[in-house]
């Protein structure tokens, strides 16, 4: 009996086989003549409703004003897979967005053994002089900053409904690493700025992936008397926008904008539109093209960093919205420094 | 501060405390059940799916009992019926899920990572005004999630079957000496497929809380190793019931512990993250030491 | 002998069973299996570099793979294999980027170092038991995510790279990499030494003997004169040894640093491995590198084709549930022919 089920499994698969070779021909097949295919390679997946989404978007603008062939490839954040995704880019496309967290020697690796190539790494920022990587270094510290104001303003804001005199705020951060805590430093000096009795909480939950951690940590600082959290825990922190819908409290979107997710309780987001800026490298991959080891450094003056108050449902004084406003004209005018 | 604690105590302690009583008699029967990180994520997907195809938070746990019992069956057929290794099938079954889902996520919805939409039905939380009034206990026990409920209900009638019952009987002997069950007439297979059936409603109602109880969300490898978790408990305490509630209790202090050091004490967040599993090395401790004492 | 050839036959029908099945599998959801099969295979073995990275994860995975055979097939539940692998790979890394020395003593030490401190974290999950009764099982799985999280200190703080924009090390002396020959990853050759070694000790000594009979049946090994909890904490130094290794491994022929998140699946995936393998030695080398290359191959399936990734997760997990069932239904064909032919013995031999 069993065995003639792995013979009909067999003989399935034969035919699925058979059947799928005919149309197998019709392909093109041929990767070399292709002049234009784009690879995003990402650390982690899709599906963060923030910063790997956010690229998604730009890479399928691409696809559909210049007909370019893209394909996304995800690393789940599995470490061991980052070379052969490396490895499987080269060979698919010639222009390869990739987030290289950690993977800096192994880009610069495959830059020199693929010259024809070009690279444009996001996120950080590497230097390797091999004349085809090019890094977008967002000023995301700008957008935290702008958060800090935010949050301490309206956390002393008596107006504000459910908050209490308490000046604490919160972040709950996914973990440690340099990138994360540039937002951190940046929210802390811009609440700061509002305010030196402002007290900062930041819990660090050591995850990306885990929402149920993530709420477990906004609860913890809204009942410490909280009543805004800084969300920096990609689709972890979701759980912390919805801890601030359940204690009727306010919580800071990040990487896109959030603010519709928990109608009235997300009142802004931080965002990074990554996707515009892949657009945007892009259109300078094929005009004028870039310096070797060329550094963009995008931010509020270019408009892909900013704080955004769409879709929060008014629920931010007027003068909160002014005040931020003009931290952020300091800023591009560099009035402000944002790391203190 | 003390109010936030116990909550968030019983909220990370409730899905290892289902799990772990399910565990309880796959333990008992002599399974080696590792396949319940599976089971849970697995039943927060079905309790996901259902819930949002039908709108009923009840039958969203239905739902997520229904998915928790699908790898169960698969347990069943391989563990025991084809009699092959527990330990294989578990770790299979706990890729099966995990993939699974995920495929499934997107294959559904069209979305990867998380699926967050407005229309999931919340399982409903339990009001009890009457114990408000009482200074902590009140705030603690009023408002709890109902699936909190259930799982420390579950308690009672766990420690009830497999001490009391008929079922549990045989569920022992099962695990003690299958020989003597099998010559009194009884069935090792049935009893231990029964047992698989018990453990898959326990995890399906975990995991239904993870997604629909705790938050109204699913996403990607949910379960984050809390199945783990609720293996090493059943194990600790040698499938007890009262030592399932209180592990998993102390699991879950430990676990919101954590995360107030962090901001009280300022201490590195890496170190508040071990508290948990210290606190678990440190109860099999004593507990070891306590059965090196028993024997002469 | 023939066990291994039966190892051998079950683990080939389970093979090609698996890939049958991920034919249908993809076939199913509207993607070109044959397309998507020659991709897998492209992506795994297409190429010196693809074969390198298959070969290098490959070496890897066989030996967590052997550290959690050697472990299993002896009766100790060492689920210790992803702490003992990070403290390999940390360890290797502390001594790399403190001393600089001629590569042909800076490898070995490395090696070693490495092999020591996955011993040590492991030995000491035994004393645990030997000394208080603390169950391996347990304690194992506790002290990986204690020793992760400890790890994962050491790398954001103490250790960090200055201006690093990712919680990594300094970069280890360069004599202590492992480097390719040919294009080769070397780290194969440390693998097939270890393995040379690990078969050796295990399957043709008397101390291999008594691990074995101690995991079949401790009873009788003990009354068989095996000091068992000697026995016990050998094995568990070995398994532990063979997970350090592997992490250094990582870091010497990999990363070269250690970096947050270095230790991915390997460990676990390397239970996977021993479990699928049934803990037979030569069977985990075959299925590690088979395991390794449906990893790198999925990955170059996934852009060849647009098969999603998640497809490849679901396709890893079939293989292991068909693997495991096609072995257990050959088992139960071979035991019933066994039992007829033993049956014709009988009746043939007896006395008419």
């Amino acid at each position: 009996m069993k065995v003639r089920i792995v013979l009909l499994v067999l003989v399935l698969a034969l035919v699925a086989a058979a059947c799928g070779g005919d149309e197998g021909d019709g392909g093109d097949g041929a990767a070399v003549e292709n002049p234009e295919r784009i690879a995003y390679l990402i650390n982690g997946s899709l599906g963060d409703q923030s910063f790997y989404d956010s690229g998604q978007v730009g890479i399928d603008r691409l696809e559909e004003d210049f007909g370019l062939e893209t394909r996304t490839i995800e690393n789940g954040f599995d470490n061991a897979k980052f070379e052969a995704s490396l490895q499987a880019a080269v060979n698919y496309a010639d222009l390869i967005f990739v987030i290289s967290y950690g993977f800096e020697d192994l880009l610069i690796r495959y830059a020199e053994d693929n010259p024809d190539k070009l690279f444009v790494n996001i996120d950080t920022v590497v230097e390797a002089g091999t004349g085809n990587i090019v890094s977008i270094d967002y000023l995301e510290e700008e957008g935290a900053y702008l958060a800090g104001v935010l949050a301490a303003s309206l956390t002393t804001d008596e107006s504000v409904e459910g908050t209490n005199p308490d000046p604490a705020i919160g972040a709950v951060a996914g973990d440690e690493s340099p990138a994360i805590k540039a937002f951190t430093d940046a929210y802390t000096v811009g609440a700061k700025s509002v305010s030196d009795d402002i007290e900062v909480e930041i819990v660090t939950i050591g995850t990306f992936e885990d929402s149920g951690k993530g709420k477990q940590a906004a609860l913890q600082l809204y009942d410490g008397g909280a009543d805004i959290v800084f969300q920096i825990a990609a689709a972890a922190g979701l759980g912390v926008l919805e801890a601030a819908e359940e204690r009727g409290l306010y919580a800071i979107g990040v990487d896109s904008n959030q603010n519709p997710l928990q109608p009235g309780h997300v009142v802004a987001s931080e965002i990074k539109d990554v996707g515009r800026s892949i657009y945007e490298a892009h259109e300078r991959a094929i005009g004028d093209g870039f310096d070797d080891s060329e550094i963009l450094t995008p931010g509020l003056e270019e408009g892909i960093i900013d704080l955004t108050f769409d879709d929060n449902e008014d629920v931010v004084p007027q003068e909160i919205v002014d005040q931020v406003g003009q931290a952020r004209q300091g800023i591009i005018d560099g009035d402000i420094a944002v790391t203190g | 501060m003390i109010t936030g604690l116990l909550n968030s105590m019983l909220a990370s302690a409730t899905p290892i405390l289902l799990a772990s009583l399910g565990g309880a008699f796959t333990y008992h029967c002599d399974v080696f059940n590792i396949a319940m990180e599976g089971m849970l994520l697995a039943g927060a997907f079905g309790a996901v799916a259902v819930g949002f195809a039908t709108g009923s938070w009840l039958a969203a746990i239905g739902g997520g009992i229904l998915a928790a019992a699908i790898l169960g069956f698969l347990f069943v057929v391989f563990a025991v019926w084809l009699d092959a290794d527990e330990f294989v099938t578990g770790i299979a079954l706990n890729l099966l899920a995990l993939g699974t889902t995920t495929y499934l996520l997107r294959q559904w919805y069209g979305v990867k990572g998380a699926f967050d939409d407005p229309s999931l039905p919340a399982i409903p939380d339990v009001d009890l005004p009457w114990l408000e009034p009482i200074p902590v206990i009140g705030p603690v026990l009023s408002g709890r999630n109902l699936l909190v409920w259930v799982g420390l209900f579950a308690a009672v009638a766990t420690w009830w079957v497999v001490q009391r019952s008929r079922y549990g009987l045989r569920l022992r002997a099962a695990g003690f000496n299958p020989p003597a069950l099998e010559a009194s007439g009884g069935s090792v297979a049935r009893v231990r497929a029964i047992a698989l059936v018990a453990c898959s409603v326990t995890c399906g109602m975990g995991g239904a809380f993870l997604s629909l109880g705790y938050l109204t969300l699913f996403n990607e490898n949910m379960s984050a190793g809390r199945g783990w978790i609720a293996l090493a408990a059943v194990i600790l305490v040698r499938g007890s019931a009262p030592g399932i509630v209180a592990i998993s209790l102390l699991f879950g202090f430990a676990d919101g512990l954590g995360l107030q050091l962090q901001t009280r004490y300022g201490l590195a967040p890496q170190f508040t993250a071990m508290a948990p599993y210290l606190a678990t090395l440190f109860v099999l401790f004593f507990y070891a030491r306590r059965k090196l004492g028993e024997s002469p | 002998m023939r066990r291994s050839w039966r190892q051998i036959v079950t683990g080939g029908v389970g093979l090609i069973v698996a890939v049958a099945m991920a034919g249908v599998l993809v076939g199913m959801q509207g993607y070109d299996p044959v397309e998507a099969l020659t991709a897998l295979a492209g992506g795994a073995l297409g190429g010196t570099g693809a074969i390198s990275t298959t070969l290098r994860n490959g070496s890897i995975l066989v030996l967590t793979g052997l550290g959690a055979s050697i472990a299993f097939a002896s009766g100790a539940i060492n689920l210790g294999g992803p702490g003992q692998l990070l403290f390999g790979a940390m360890s290797a890394t502390l001594v790399g980027i403190s001393v600089d020395l001629p590569a042909i003593v800076m490898i070995p030490l490395l090696l070693v170092v490495a092999a020591v401190a996955g011993a040590g974290l492991s030995g000491f999950a035994g004393w645990l038991r030997v000394r208080f009764g603390m169950t391996e099982f347990i304690s194992t799985l506790m002290l990986n995510l204690i020793v992760e999280q400890a790890l994962l200190w050491v790398v954001n703080r103490p250790l960090k790279e200055e201006g690093a924009s990712f919680p990594q090390t300094v970069p280890i002396a360069e004599t202590g990499e492992l480097g390719r020959i040919g294009g080769i990853s070397t780290a194969v050759i440390v693998m097939a030494l270890v393995f040379a070694i690990t078969y050796v000790i295990y399957q043709r000594s008397l101390v291999g003997y008594e691990w074995r009979i101690t995991g079949k049946n401790s009873l009788f090994a003990r009354i068989g004169g095996v000091e068992v909890e000697a026995n016990f904490m050998r094995i568990m130094y070995h398994s532990g040894a063979l997970a350090g290794l592997a992490g250094g491994i990582l870091v010497m022929a990999n990363t070269h640093r250690f970096t947050q998140g270095i230790g991915a699946n390997y460990a676990w995936d390397g239970v996977m491995v021993a479990v699928v393998a049934a803990s037979g030695l030569i069977a985990t080398v075959f299925y590690g590198l088979f395991f390794a290359a449906l990893q790198t191959g999925g990955v170059g399936m996934e852009v060849v084709s647009a098969v999603p990734s998640e497809l490849t997760q679901v396709l890893q997990a079939t293989i292991v549930m068909l693997v495991v069932a096609a072995r257990e239904v050959f088992v139960i064909v071979l035991r019933r022919r066994d039992a007829r032919s033993q049956l014709r013995a009988t009746l043939d031999g007896a006395p008419t």
